[in-house]
C-alpha cells in the first residue's frame, strides 16, 4: 500500500530527457503521499544549473544546442551539472522524517549513497555539505529544496566522467585560468569506472536502493509513477521546464 | 567598471571558504541601485526569499542594501553561505559599479 509509513517507495525509472526528469521530480514532491526514491537516467545528456545561477554565465549555451544537450534549470540550488554518465537519485519525504537542521538531513540522505559504494568496494564518505566523496574526490553532488512540510533531494552518482568534455559546456569565471581550473577539477573528481568499478547500471539502482531501504529501515515497495504524478510532471515539462522564461529566468 | 548615460555595472565574485561561488551583477544610477542579481551555488531556504530581496533593493542606496539583505535572510536557512557573504560582495561589486 502506497500509504504505509514504513515502507519505501521505490520507483526505478528509465532514460528521460532533462525536461521530463524535473517535472517528474517536482512532481513527486508535491504528490507522493509516502518516503520515495526515484532513480533514473538522461536522454540526450543536459546540464542542470542551480536554482540561483545564471544559464548564460555558467553554461556555452550556442555549443550545448550544436551537442544537442539540454539545459534545464532546477528547483533545488547548488551548482551546475552535466548529465551524462551518472545514476541520478531524487528522495521525496514529510520534513518531520529529519527534525534536525537542514546540514544533518543533506547528510543523512547522502549516506545511502556512501553505502552504497563501500558495497562496491571503495573508500566513500560525506564531504563538505552536500558531496560524496571517495579517496577524497568527489563522485556524488546532491541538492535540496523544502516545499510545503516535504523534501526533495535529487543528485548524482557518478559512472564515468570526461571533465574535457564538462568543460567544453560549463563556462568559466576566468578563461585565462581555464586550463589550470580543468586540471583542479581533474584532480578533485572521480567516476566508478575512474576508481576501477564496472557495474551494470540497473544493478546500480538496486543497490542504491537496499543502502536507501537499510539506512532509513524500510521496506522497499516497488512502484511506478501514478497517472495523477505523470500528468502533474507533463504539466509541468510543457508549462515551466521546456520554457526560457524558466531556464533563463536570472 | 562599465558606464553608459550615467548607470554603470559593477560584478563581483566571492569564493566561500567550504568552495561555494557568489556572482554579484549590480547596476548603480546615481548611488542607487535600479538592478541587482545574486547568482550562485549555495542553498536558501526558502530560495524566494533572494527574489524577494533583489527586488526590494531595487532604488535603495548600498546602505539601505545591506539593511534588506540582513531583513530578509536572518530568518532564513542558509547553507554553504552566510548574510555577511551576501553583503560583502554587494559592497564589492557597488565599488566597482561606482
Amino acid at each position: 500500500m502506497l500509504n504505509s509509513s514504513k515502507s519505501l517507495r521505490v520507483v526505478f525509472d528509465k532514460e528521460h530527457n532533462a525536461y521530463e526528469n524535473m517535472g517528474i521530480d517536482e512532481a513527486l514532491l508535491y504528490l507522493s503521499p509516502q518516503p520515495t526514491l526515484r532513480l533514473y537516467f538522461w536522454n540526450p545528456p543536459a546540464v542542470s544549473i542551480g536554482y540561483f545561477q545564471s544559464m548564460r554565465e555558467e553554461v556555452d549555451v550556442e555549443k550545448a544546442r550544436k551537442m544537442g544537450v539540454d539545459l534545464v534549470r532546477r528547483i533545488t540550488g547548488g551548482g551546475a551539472v552535466y548529465h551524462k554518465y551518472e545514476i541520478t537519485y531524487s528522495f521525496v519525504a514529510p520534513k518531520e522524517m529529519f527534525p534536525g537542521s537542514i546540514l544533518s538531513s543533506y547528510r543523512k540522505i547522502c549516506y545511502p549513497l556512501v553505502l552504497t559504494l563501500r558495497k562496491l568496494g571503495l573508500n566513500a564518505e560525506i564531504g563538505g555539505v552536500n558531496d560524496v566523496v571517495v579517496n577524497g574526490r568527489k563522485i556524488s553532488g546532491s541538492a535540496q529544496t523544502r516545499k510545503k512540510g516535504r523534501i526533495l533531494q535529487h543528485g548524482t552518482l557518478l559512472i564515468d566522467v570526461d571533465v574535457d568534455e564538462m568543460f567544453q559546456l560549463l563556462l568559466v569565471p576566468s578563461e585565462k585560468l581555464k586550463d589550470k581550473i580543468v586540471r583542479d577539477v581533474k584532480k578533485r573528481v572521480t567516476s566508478l569506472k575512474h576508481q576501477g568499478v564496472e557495474v551494470d547500471r540497473e544493478e546500480l539502482a538496486k543497490i542504491m536502493a537496499e543502502s536507501f531501504s537499510e539506512f532509513f529501515e524500510m521496506e522497499i515497495e516497488e512502484s511506478r509513477l501514478t497517472n495523477e504524478e505523470m500528468e502533474l510532471a507533463e504539466k509541468l515539462r510543457v508549462d515551466k521546464y521546456e520554457r526560457d522564461e524558466w531556464n533563463f529566468r536570472r | 567598471m562599465n558606464a553608459t548615460n550615467g548607470i554603470s555595472e559593477g560584478r563581483h565574485i566571492r569564493k566561500i571558504p567550504g568552495g561555494k561561488m557568489l556572482k554579484v551583477v549590480v547596476r548603480v544610477e546615481n548611488g542607487k541601485i535600479t538592478y541587482v542579481r545574486f547568482h550562485g551555488d549555495y542553498f536558501v531556504y526558502p530560495e524566494e526569499a533572494v527574489e524577494d530581496m533583489e527586488r526590494e533593493i531595487y532604488g535603495k542606496n548600498l546602505e539601505e542594501a545591506k539593511e534588506i539583505i540582513e531583513k530578509y535572510l536572518s530568518s532564513a536557512d542558509m547553507v554553504g553561505i552566510s548574510v555577511k557573504d551576501f553583503c560583502e560582495a554587494l559592497e564589492e561589486a557597488y565599488k566597482k559599479a561606482r
